[in-house]
């Protein structure tokens, strides 16, 4: 757990988790549903699709807008956050998730340009 | 035939009252009054004396031009104000005149007038002593004046040739101090506008006249202002409809009048966010709307080292349409935009940076949540619209009104845009932007045609020369011609052939750009390059004035001008350059010149490079 900074972790939106079970991913989504337990909460990527995000400890603040997660994805498709960062939507422009994604395209489709260590994601 | 008042010269010359006299013209003379406006000076008869002295005010000056005061024609001096200058001579100004028979009825003079010599005889001059009290205690139409003030005039009628008068005026308008420092020392000033039912002046105090005042004076209260120096209003700081403005000095009164009702308040002629498309850059406007959106405070530091808060808010009225306005200063730190105030901006300077934009620049007077009609106007729809919605979406809808705006839903027709007038993040420029890289330009040799050649790129600063970049223009407002300097105190304009006494600062900067293939040499002229150096125009102008009144250089601190270039590098904007081949001495070079230079807008700036790269990838 404590080497999740340092190991590389790459971006990814929904539909590239399943490439990505058991491997540390970073993942920006908006916040749908927070789980009443405050143990677990849903973030819909720039498509649409939507990840489950699973805590060791109960959230102890209010999450909305966007939010960044970084944590190993489950056998089940579930993200299991280490850290998670809200981006604070008051201040400055708005985060593009639509664009942000398409940029994530643009790196899983160049691989070769982008040398994120996301080449290993197939 | 209209008959003369007789000894009417004589009454006006000592100052005694006399009712609407009737004179007969004798002759009326144009003096040239260096750059303010021409003033008549008119020769009176009333069938015993004539007298010279008298001065049509400027207001009354199309009587002249169009000749209905012409020698000969008899009027009536219906009102009028008598000065007296510093040494002793009364001067009539004529406010107020109506010709009874024209020149041509008339048709020569009437008696055998001979010029009237004041203190002729010696009861003349003791007259004068007594008159003069007489005239302070005089009943007066106007309301009373506190003890010892001369009679309430409007302030329609000052003029530099009075000395004694008090006007009675409600503040609309007051400044924030701001100082200076140059080689001639340190000082401060503020200003003030004050309007009455006539009209409408600037006022402006220094140094211990700020100390004096500037504590006591509040907007929005009416006071007896009087014994200020009046002179020529320098229109290029100031949107005041007045030919004049005045100096409190040491002898000035300011002081609080309670019976304040019939004083005017402010007075705004709002216009539409909408239109301000259809108004020309530099226009002063007053403006009112919600305030939708308010960015934190900056600092930066200007050019006499000096640091300046500044803050950018976004308004938003019916029209739908939202335009940027940056605060200056006092009214930067304190602004305070929670719960979405209606803000009214009287004489806002619209620029054409971004688009459409506003400055509150000193002469302009904010107002928030301001008690006048319009306000509660925007107010309504801001409660009719807006409960129960999230704060997002509260902030766009605040404005909807179904009777007033057409709106645009966006494709779940949950919210509304406010469309901005002001493109906030740059934009893309519509979709004929041509987007070159500056290694493009090369290779494409553009400029190199008959005609020049327009490219957009983005570029970061990486090098501007500081030498030479501030010339000295022509002061009239259109023309940016440089002056010569006549080593008198003078400055010659070749192209307006005319020398002024004074000049104002313009930019042409040379700066070296450089994207990731490739640099070049530009030329940036004064809108683009405030823009590079973090400067605009109401900063600009403020700095004007300072100069203006001190004449002192521009750059009095070499650090403090080498920073503002220090802070300017490396900054990244998006250019829209002409270019062009230009030939000197046999020599061909291309000449790049700045057009446009705007902020980068990230999200527009992503989205074309995504685009270019799948094109690349699919090439």
């Amino acid at each position: 757990m404590a080497g999740i900074l340092d190991a590389p972790r790459t971006r990814i939106n929904g539909s590239m988790l399943s490439q990505h079970i058991n491997r540390a991913v970073c993942f920006l989504g908006r916040v749908e549903k927070v789980h009443q337990s405050g143990k677990s909460f849903t973030l819909s990527d720039g498509e649409g699709k939507s990840a489950t995000v699973e805590l060791s400890e109960p959230l102890d603040e209010e999450l909305s807008g966007v939010v960044e997660v970084i944590g190993m994805v489950s056998n089940r498709g579930a993200i299991m956050a280490s850290f998670y960062n809200i981006l604070p939507e008051d201040k400055g422009v708005a985060f593009d998730l639509e664009l942000y994604n398409e940029a994530l395209k643009v790196i899983h489709d160049f691989p070769q340009h982008y040398p994120f260590e996301v080449s290993s994601s197939g | 035939m209209a008959k003369l008042s007789e000894g009417a010269i004589e009454a006006l010359s000592n100052g005694s009252r006399c009712n609407d006299p009737v004179l007969q013209l004798v002759n009326i003379r144009k003096i040239e009054g260096g750059n303010g406006p021409s003033r008549f000076r008119v020769m009176m008869s009333d069938g015993l004396h004539t007298m010279t002295s008298f001065m049509l005010c400027t207001q009354l000056n199309c009587m002249a031009e169009d000749n209905r005061l012409a020698p000969n024609c008899i009027c009536v001096l219906k009102r009028h104000v008598t000065n007296i200058l510093k040494d002793g001579r009364r001067v009539v100004i004529i406010l107020e005149i109506d010709v009874l028979k024209s020149a041509a009825e008339v048709g020569g003079k009437l008696g055998d007038p001979i010029p009237y010599t004041e203190g002729k005889t010696c009861s003349y001059v003791a007259n004068i002593g007594f008159n003069r009290d007489f005239e302070k205690k005089a009943p007066s139409a106007m309301p009373g004046t506190p003890g010892g003030l001369s009679k309430i005039v409007p302030i329609a009628s000052l003029n530099p040739y009075q000395s004694k008068w008090t006007i009675r005026a409600r503040i609309t308008n007051k400044s924030s101090i701001r100082t200076w420092s140059n080689s001639r020392g340190d000082g401060k000033l503020f200003s003030m506008e004050i309007v009455d039912e006539s009209g409408e002046i600037r006022v402006t105090g220094f140094n211990q006249e700020v100390d004096k005042f500037y504590s006591l004076i509040e907007v929005g209260k009416v006071y007896y202002v009087s014994k200020c120096s009046l002179k020529i209003a320098n229109k290029q700081y100031t949107s005041v409809k007045n030919d004049y403005e005045m100096t409190l000095n040491g002898e000035s009164t300011i002081i609080p009048c309670e019976d304040s009702c019939d004083v005017p308040m402010v007075q705004c002629d709002f216009i539409t966010i909408a239109d301000l498309e259809n108004k020309d850059k530099d226009s002063i406007v007053d403006v009112i709307g919600v305030c939708k959106s308010v960015e934190d405070v900056t600092r930066l530091t200007t050019k006499t080292n000096r640091e300046v808060s500044k803050r950018t808010l976004n308004l938003m009225d019916m029209s739908g349409k939202v335009v940027t306005v940056t605060l200056w200063g006092e009214e930067a730190e304190t602004f305070d935009g929670s719960g979405q105030p209606i803000v009214a901006i009287k004489a806002a300077k619209l620029s054409d940076f971004g688009g459409r934009s506003l400055s509150a620049s000193f002469s302009s007077t904010l107002m928030i949540n301001p008690d006048i009609p319009e306000a509660y106007k925007l107010r309504g729809c801001q409660h009719i619209n807006c409960c129960s919605l999230t704060p997002s979406i509260n902030e766009l809808v605040l404005l909807i009104d179904i009777h007033f705006i057409s709106c645009r839903y966006d494709k779940d027709g949950h919210t509304m845009t406010g469309q901005s007038l002001t493109e906030l993040r740059g934009g893309s420029g519509g979709g004929n932007t041509n987007w070159k890289s500056l290694s493009d330009v090369k290779s494409e040799h553009l400029g190199h045609g008959d005609k020049a050649d327009y490219f957009t790129c983005v570029a970061t600063i990486v090098f501007l020369r500081k030498e030479n970049c501030l010339y000295q223009a022509c002061p009239t407002q259109d023309c940016n011609k440089k002056v010569l300097d006549q080593q008198n105190g003078m400055f010659r304009c070749e192209k307006c052939d005319k020398e002024f006494p004074n000049f104002k600062y313009r930019l042409i900067l040379s700066a070296n750009i450089a994207d990731y293939a490739d640099n070049q040499w530009v030329t940036c002229f004064q809108e683009s390059a405030e823009a590079i150096l973090g400067q605009n125009a109401a900063y600009l102008g403020v700095k004007l004035l300072i100069k203006g009144i001190f004449a002192s250089h521009l750059i009095q601190n070499e650090t403090a001008f080498d920073e503002v270039f220090q802070h300017a590098n490396f900054n990244t904007f998006v250019f829209r350059n002409r270019v062009k081949l230009e030939t000197y001495n046999d020599e061909s070079r291309i000449k790049a010149t700045v057009m446009d230079v705007k902020p980068v807008d990230h999200k527009d700036y992503s989205q074309r490079l995504i685009m270019n790269i799948r094109k690349l990838a699919a090439a």
